[in-house]
This record gives C-alpha cells, sequence and structure tokens, in this order.
C-alpha cells in the first residue's frame, strides 16, 4: 500500500509482462483460479462468437 | 499512423493482434490500437471494466469483449467511429464492433470520480489508459457487496484488494477511503472489511 506520489502508474510493454506471473500467482491465493462471470448482458454474442464460450478458447 | 516514430499499416497490426494467444495480450495490444486511432483523430479514450480488472489482478476475469470510455465531454461522431475502426477491418457498429477476434465496445463517456492518476500501459501498439484501481476497488465492493452480496464478485474484489495491497498495482488508500465515503459508494465499513479479511489470511 502507497501514499499517492509513491504508487505505479505507467509500465512499459516490457515491465507489465514481467510483472504477470507474479500478479497471477497472487490472484489465486484468493478467490477462485478463474472468475470470469458466468453471464452477462453481452452473453448472446459472446457465446456465438466463441464457440459456446464468454471469451475465445487461448491461453489464459 | 505512426509507431514509435515508424508508420504502422493498421491492418498489419491487426494481423498480428489476431495471432496473439493470450487473451489478456491480445486484448491490450488491441485496445493500444484503438486507443491511438481515436487519440489520433482527437478522441482520447480510457479502457473500464473486465479487461481493466484483469490488468490489475490478471484472475482470468475478462471474456471476449474490451469496454472503453471517452474521456471528452462531446459525443464521438459516429461517422468517424465508423471510419476508424473500419482501417482495422472491423465489422460492426457503430458503438460495438467485432475486431482482432474480440469484441470492441464503445460505452460513452467516462465516470470517473477518482483523483488518483490514470494508469498507463505502454503497448507495442502505443498507449492503453486504465480506470484507476482505487475506483475499481471501491466499484467493485460495492457490486459485490450492495443490495446483496455476490460471492463471484466478491472473488473479484478479493483479487483487486490483494493487487493493490501486495502486487505491483499498488493504489493509494487514502483515496480508496475518500471514494467509498461519497455518496456514489458509502462503502467503507465493507472496503475495510475486505482488507481486514485478506491481511488476516495471507500474512
Amino acid at each position: 500500500m502507497h501514499s499517492g506520489d509513491k504508487i505505479k502508474c505507467k509500465w512499459t510493454w516490457e515491465e507489465w509482462q514481467a510483472g504477470r506471473k507474479a500478479r497471477r500467482e497472487l490472484s489465486r491465493r484468493v478467490g477462485t483460479p478463474i472468475c470470469r462471470r458466468a453471464e452477462s448482458s453481452s452473453d448472446k454474442r459472446l457465446r456465438a462468437a466463441f464457440n459456446g464460450e464468454r471469451a475465445p478458447g487461448l491461453k489464459d | 499512423m505512426r509507431r514509435y516514430g515508424m508508420d504502422l499499416n493498421p491492418i498489419d497490426a491487426i494481423k498480428e493482434i489476431e495471432a496473439t494467444p493470450d487473451l489478456l495480450e491480445r486484448a491490450l495490444k488491441l485496445a493500444g490500437l484503438v486507443s491511438t486511432l481515436f487519440r489520433e483523430a482527437g478522441w482520447p479514450l480510457m479502457v473500464v471494466g473486465g479487461s481493466a480488472v484483469e490488468f490489475y489482478t490478471e484472475g482470468a476475469y475478462m471474456s471476449g469483449d474490451i469496454d472503453f470510455c471517452r474521456r471528452r465531454l462531446e459525443p464521438i461522431p459516429l461517422r468517424l467511429s465508423q471510419d476508424l475502426m473500419g482501417c482495422l477491418g472491423a465489422t460492426g457498429g457503430p458503438r460495438s464492433w467485432k475486431v482482432g477476434g474480440l469484441f470492441v465496445d464503445m460505452l460513452g463517456l467516462l465516470e470517473n470520480e477518482s483523483v488518483s492518476p490514470v494508469r498507463e500501459v505502454k503497448t507495442p501498439y502505443g498507449p492503453v489508459h486504465l480506470i484507476p484501481a482505487e475506483l475499481q476497488l471501491v466499484e467493485r465492493v460495492l457490486a459485490a457487496t450492495y443490495p446483496v452480496k455476490d460471492n463471484s464478485m466478491y472473488d473479484v474484489a478479493k483479487k483487486l484488494m490483494v493487487a493493490g495491497l501486495f502486487g505491483d498495482a499498488s493504489f493509494d488508500w487514502n483515496e480508496v477511503c475518500r471514494l467509498a465515503v461519497l455518496p456514489s459508494f458509502k462503502n467503507l465499513d465493507e472496503v475495510e472489511k475486505l482488507r481486514r479479511e485478506l491481511e488476516s489470511a495471507l500474512r
């Protein structure tokens, strides 16, 4: 936790990529591993576009 | 369109984005490209919603769409939006398109009660601006706890909280508290309770 003048506000692409594993591991320590909503107002178009799923079947 | 001093062909960019196998990486690149197009046309945008949550948490939250809000008061002329998205080979419109294997939604004027700095990620196709983490957290706690508790939404709030408390997507706690007491939210007790729960669980 930080005061307003110390928070990180900008990431280069490389910094963002380098931090992904740590963010993922931290995230998995709380709640369900995948917290995507089961449904939303966009369901119809998402499921039609992504073979019945709400997101493309990519590595996520 | 220029990319770090080089000309960028939007169609080539879209092909590269479509070939990106990771969902969040693909979404951020596409958000960078769309943001660059609209910014260069005079309409700066901000990413809100699930893709912004995903950036902060890596919690596998986002679905197959990216939500943008405009940062200028005036509406974006729909014909201009169609022109810009048409450059990318997008289909649909005038406020929602399919492009790069994802959906892009233009939700309207940004509502940002936070005074925290906007976060920025410099993607290969230009910077993406994200709704401040402090506002995301307070909004998600509200949705997760009021009027009734929603456990799946509470999971999302937990992930945002730990990212801010222990991760590199840190937030300004004073700003979180300032937002939480605003009439829009009135959820400081719930925000502080969630923080205590997680600090107790993770330490």
